[in-house]
């Protein structure tokens, strides 16, 4: 017969303290080392990382000690004692480790078109000098919304909700929404324009984008930075080909994104956000119905023909 | 960890390179005790050094607001914990707040007295040492964590807090994990 009382707390603590010791003297720390020192690059360079442990022969395990440790100490001075970012990498990890997901952002928006491209709609250029609310994905601009008169008199309001689904307030106060897969090239073309989701976006700059640190001019502000991103060599096109982003530089907030927005690879125009509130909204506040009186109608996928007949009398305003 | 965020006190004033050092020390000397715990606990040594490895380098991203070489051990075991019951929480459906029973069910607990001297620790045979592992390997994730835990030194109340349990429930669970093992080990080397 077994006797568990052979094994008292003590003696069985004991032996996993034994157990984990000498399980802890079979660790390989130098592929560690070298595997941590990868991913403090990996995480300086914005990359995602990978987590396989490096591979290497047994051989030169001793040189590579040495070298990791030197690594590892190159890696955490980087983190820990430069609390004030340096490189334009760095500044820019910061920027998107102090983004709040989910949190509210408004911003002014300016257009400046490159030829007539958005000067052919007179919405663009409506909404130029706007202000569009923003979380994550989800975004709604009133073109008069804070007492703003719009340029022609004429009042746009449009936004995305948190199922994706694209609306705009029509004349006549109807509604139009729109599904994924339904919603006109002119509105898709709004909502690339309009929808700044920063968490993101900032995860792009640094998978895809060159940055650098602008050099400051007389008339920036000291408590700034501003970089410059510039999409990557030889990379696929993207609807943004560059930026241009003035961070502060106590708080890592991004105060202005410029966008040079592209269509078939040619530059559009820069699509301005200048950060003006981040008090919270509702989150009615996405949603047409709360742009809407009670009551009132909204036209989707079931009225797809009033709908589109709606949309064209709007833009014909 | 934010909860340690201001237990380090005002910034650390020594030279660059002798905190560089320092840092450098701490991550060599915790971390094989971290892979050995961390590999308890998710079960397969490449997840173990997974999760140490993410860990410190989330600690050291955040060195700034701690002092790694005075409090650095506890954070990362902390971590570790966490991130290993998430692991297991990926795999398999998650253990009931039930499973770990009543506080007061099996008690009464006796509170460690963490002044009184370790057991000496004992040289493993291989055949112990495999069956131990076997051991800890059958037991509930937490109730591994329980123990290693206390075999290292942590008291319960901090353990309850890495578990997110009060402390009676670790010592219910401690009480289990200590049981089953000495059952276990019994069973495997009988007199």
């Amino acid at each position: 017969m077994s006797d568990p009382s052979r094994f008292s707390d003590d003696r069985v603590d004991a032996l996993v303290r034994s157990y984990l010791g000498d399980d802890a003297g079979r660790v390989d720390l130098e592929a560690n080392l070298q595997a941590v020192q990868a991913r403090l690059e990996k995480m300086r360079s914005g990359e995602s990382v990978n987590r396989r442990r490096p591979a290497f022969r047994k051989g030169v395990r001793w040189a590579m000690s040495l070298a990791a440790v030197l690594l590892v100490a190159g890696g955490t001075a980087y983190f820990v004692l430069d609390p004030t970012p340096t490189s334009a990498y760095s500044i820019m990890v910061a920027a998107s480790d102090a983004l709040t997901p989910g949190s509210d952002r408004c911003y002014r928006i300016d257009i400046a078109a490159r030829g007539d491209r958005f000067k052919k709609h007179p919405i663009l250029r409506n909404i130029a000098g706007a202000l569009v609310w923003t979380r994550g994905d989800r975004f709604y601009l009133d073109s008069a919304g804070d007492h703003r008169k719009p340029e022609d008199g004429r009042q746009f309001i449009m936004g995305q909700d948190e199922n994706h689904k694209i609306w705009v307030v029509g004349s006549g106060n109807r509604g139009l929404r729109y599904n994924r897969g339904e919603v006109p090239p002119i509105l898709g073309a709004l909502r690339s324009t309009l929808n700044l989701d920063l968490e993101k976006l900032s995860k792009q700059f640094l998978q895809h984008f060159d940055l650098e640190i602008e050099a400051p001019g007389p008339q920036d502000d000291p408590k700034t930075v501003v970089l410059r991103a510039t999409i990557k060599p030889d990379h696929d096109p993207m609807a943004i080909n560059g930026a241009r982003l003035t961070i502060e530089r106590n708080s890592n907030v991004i105060r202005k994104l410029e966008l040079s927005r592209t269509l078939d690879g040619a530059t559009l125009g820069t699509v301005t956000f200048t950060l003006v509130g981040a008090e919270p909204q509702a989150d009615s506040s996405y949603r047409l119905e709360s742009h809407l009186p009670p009551g009132a109608e909204i036209l989707s996928h079931d009225q797809a023909a009033e709908r589109g007949k709606a949309l064209r009398s709007l833009l014909a305003q | 960890m934010n909860n340690h965020a201001g237990d380090s006190g005002s910034p650390d004033a020594r030279p660059r390179e002798e905190k560089v050092a320092s840092l450098d020390a701490w991550v060599s000397a915790a971390l094989p005790g971290a892979v050995a715990y961390a590999t308890s606990l998710a079960g397969r040594r490449a997840d173990g050094e997974d999760v140490v490895q993410d860990c410190i380098c989330r600690l050291l991203r955040h060195a700034d607001r701690y002092d790694l070489p005075q409090d650095g051990r506890k954070l990362l075991f902390r971590s570790i914990t966490n991130a290993c019951l998430n692991l297991k929480r990926r795999r398999r459906p998650p253990l009931h707040l039930s499973e770990l029973g009543r506080a007061d069910e099996d008690g009464p607990w006796e509170i460690e007295d963490n002044s009184a001297p370790s057991p000496p620790l004992e040289l493993l045979t291989d055949e112990l040492r495999v069956t131990i592992a076997e051991g800890l390997a059958q037991l509930p994730v937490r109730y591994r964590a329980a123990i290693e835990l206390t075999s290292l030194g942590y008291k319960p109340r901090e353990i309850a807090e890495m578990l997110e349990v009060n402390s009676n429930h670790v010592r219910v669970v401690l009480g289990r994990a200590r049981k089953s093992l000495a059952a276990f080990l019994s069973s495997r080397f009988p007199e």
